[in-house]
């Protein structure tokens, strides 16, 4: 380390969320002097929980499921459908995925585990600076080009560093400066944003396991889709915690100022629905919550490196924001070929762009930006075929319930009048349509 | 003059945005219920002493009784600026203010003394703002309570600034002394406390803090020191309000609240 006044880093990470702690942890291991800065009082202090897949952690820490705060494995998934009155639910899980590696899917509250993951992080030998702002970057211009050579921190103290790496989440004021002051490019849409927002609801461990049909360490995700979230493009989840309940519900920030809603409404709503309402029943509110997802998904991502600078995770935009809602594995997935990417750098002594490009070229070339480009067109599908999520679903619940209503008619005269009333009011060639569109989702 | 100034310093439990009540039936706390935070007063006292490094160069030592629970109050001290940190091992939650200030004291006895020792007034726990006053006992030496600034200090002596009715007073005293940080009442308040440094997070965040046992503070027994008697308590039941509604266009109803309003009804 340099003296008093100047520090100079081998890389700073601004950002101590699973991209910034992954990208860390992997420059530390390579032998780097990296320091990591968190603005919130603890790394995982920002965020509150949900589904976590972990296949790369899988790969930097095997088994780390052994010691990690994990809440629960996902052992079974539902897509539910709510109607007003109605519901119908698709159910699926695997043994297998009650065992090692539990399906790489699990349900975390990330204040525990980014603890946990920062932890980990320092015990490789990165400097954690916790409770501290970047407020910009440090650059310098020569021969008109622009580099990033470290941060300026709340109170004015700079520190220096070869490779700044930006993982400062959705609300990426920093990355905005970096674009900026490089002249980056965005992506060829401008990014979109959902607002998530999420309780945690207490209830005891057995009245979980019991209520969700689990068993110990067990856990079930859940999808809601339809009713509660008319208007609106998002759904909600469900996931059992230990010994809490996550519920809530993504949607696009501008389709809820359309529908004039707040997203407190909207969880209202989805409280209200009877099943929803038995599923969480007796259980306590502990915590609030909500927070930004970048919605754009691949052509919304635009350039990811500059000189001496790297974007990974939310503040680059790989959210995949299909069925899967991928977004920590990306993030980390991100963050370590940005890590290593710096590793690269360091051994040439060499982060100028070109270097650096090495990263987008990585992340091109993995699962991160394949999968957002299968993905592609489903904010766009959304946007485009909102019965989608709505009426159609509806009918087909509906021609359930009507084929099994008992009533004194003849089962063929119910079933001829389900269909036609299933047929009532669907768009025909919209319907065709929308079908070969719902291609994108799957 | 360099002068050596020592801050006791408190982790309190944090009773800000409370969702729900934080007490089982039978009035004992919750596991958990409740997480801890610096004692706010005890930061402005933090900041006088750095202060009084700034000005005048002086040492500050911060010391603290007790493990840290949620947040390391010796650690955040030295974050700010303190030059040393001092722990004593014993639970604070089970001692009253004249155990902490017979612990604290013994401390600073054992780190060589100090020509100041300051803390902060009230103390969520307690709010009975006796620390100082114990501490003062304790020392055998000379205290000043709801000091909001420090006006001099050198050659063994410091004036303290206190707010009063009409006015303000200077209290000279001689050092050592202890000092009480009161609340803001000065119109230019000075003591907004400073926040930590990055740096200083950077090279501190490993910083061994020297540890003293009870017995090394001259208080083998804490408990014995416990002055407090708990003869009972009792909950102040929440005083029922029925609201009323009034028309925003009836002016005489408009009236008629505002006069309510004003006689307290």
């Amino acid at each position: 380390m340099a003296s008093d006044d100047s520090v100079k880093m081998d890389a700073i990470v601004v950002g101590g969320g699973p991209a910034g702690l992954t990208a860390a942890l992997t420059m530390a291991r390579a032998g780097l002097e990296v320091m990591l800065v968190e603005r919130g009082e603890y790394a995982g202090a920002k965020n509150v929980g949900g589904l976590l897949y972990g296949t790369v952690l899988e790969r930097l820490m095997p088994g780390f499921y052994e010691k990690a705060p994990i809440e629960r494995c996902v052992a079974r998934r539902s897509l539910v459908f709510l109607a007003p009155e109605e519901h119908m639910a698709l159910d699926f899980g695997a043994e297998a995925w009650a065992r090692p590696p539990f399906n790489h899917t699990f349900i975390v509250h990330r204040s525990a585990f980014d603890r946990w993951y920062a932890a980990q992080a320092e015990e490789a030998g990165v400097n954690l600076i916790e409770g501290m702002v970047v407020e910009d970057l440090v650059t310098e211009t020569s021969g008109g080009e622009t580099k990033v050579c470290g941060v300026r921190i709340a109170g004015d103290e700079v520190f220096y560093a070869d490779t700044v790496i930006l993982a400062d989440g959705a609300n990426c004021l920093v990355t905005e400066r970096a674009r900026a002051a490089l002249k980056l490019r965005g992506g060829r849409v401008e990014q979109d944003f959902a607002i998530g927002a999420k309780e945690i609801l207490s209830l005891p461990k057995e009245r979980i396991e019991d209520r969700f049909d689990l068993e110990d360490g067990q856990g079930a995700a859940i999808d809601f889709f339809g009713a509660p979230f008319d208007g609106l493009i998002g759904g909600g989840f469900l996931y059992t915690a230990r010994e809490s309940l996550h519920l809530g519900f993504a949607a696009r920030i501008g389709s809820l100022t359309k529908a004039g809603l707040s997203p407190n409404d909207v969880l209202e709503r989805l409280k209200a629905h009877p099943l929803v309402r038995r599923r969480i029943q007796g259980a306590e509110l502990l915590e609030y919550s909500a927070h930004m997802i970048p919605e754009g998904g691949y052509d919304a991502v635009g350039d990811v490196s500059g000189h001496g600078v790297m974007i990974a995770g939310d503040a680059a935009g790989l959210v995949n924001m299909s069925l899967y809602k991928e977004g920590t594995n990306h993030a980390m997935e991100s963050g370590r070929l940005a890590g290593e990417t710096a590793v690269e750098a360091h051994g040439r002594k060499d982060a100028s762009a070109a270097v650096l490009a090495g990263y987008a070229e990585k992340l091109r070339g993995g699962i991160v930006m394949k999968d957002l480009k299968k993905y592609r067109k489903v904010p766009v599908v959304l946007e485009r075929s909102p019965d989608l999520l709505g009426l159609y679903p509806r009918k087909v619940n509906r021609l359930l319930t009507d084929f099994f209503t008992v009533s004194e008619r003849t089962k063929s005269k119910t079933q001829r009048e389900a269909i036609r009333a299933f047929l009532r009011g669907l768009p025909k060639w919209r319907f065709l349509r929308d079908a070969v569109r719902a291609r994108h989702l799957a | 003059m360099a002068g050596n100034v020592m801050v006791v310093v408190r982790e309190v439990w944090d009773t800000r945005d409370l969702v729900s009540s934080p007490l089982d039936e039978s009035g004992a706390l919750k596991p958990g219920a409740l997480a801890t935070r610096f004692e706010p007063e005890d930061l402005n006292a933090l900041e006088a002493a750095l202060r009084l490094k700034d000005a005048h160069g002086a040492k500050v030592t911060a010391v603290s009784v007790g493990p840290p629970r949620d947040v390391d109050v010796l650690r955040e001290a030295l974050y700010r600026g303190v030059d040393a940190a001092l722990r004593v091992e014993a639970d604070p939650a089970a001692l009253d203010d004249a155990a902490l200030a017979a612990l604290a004291a013994g401390a600073i006895r054992q780190a060589g003394g100090a020509d100041l020792v300051l803390t902060g007034t009230a103390v969520t726990d307690n709010e009975n703002a006796l620390l100082g006053a114990h501490l003062a006992a304790a020392l055998g030496v000379e205290g000043v309570s709801w000091v909001d600034a420090i006006e001099e200090f050198g050659d063994g002596r410091a004036v303290a600034k206190r707010a009063v009715e009409m006015g303000y007073e200077f209290v000279e005293v001689r050092c050592p002394a202890v000092l009480a940080m009161g609340v803001a009442l000065l119109e230019d308040d000075p003591r907004t406390p400073r926040s930590a440094k990055a740096m200083l997070k950077l090279k501190m965040k490993k910083a061994e803090i020297p540890t003293l046992t009870p017995e090394a503070a001259g208080a083998a027994d804490p408990a014995a020191a416990v002055r407090t008697r708990i003869a009972g308590m009792e909950t102040i039941p929440p005083r029922a309000i029925a609201s009323r509604e009034v028309d925003v266009e009836d002016s005489a109803a408009l009236k008629a609240m505002l006069d309510a309003v004003r006689k307290g009804d």
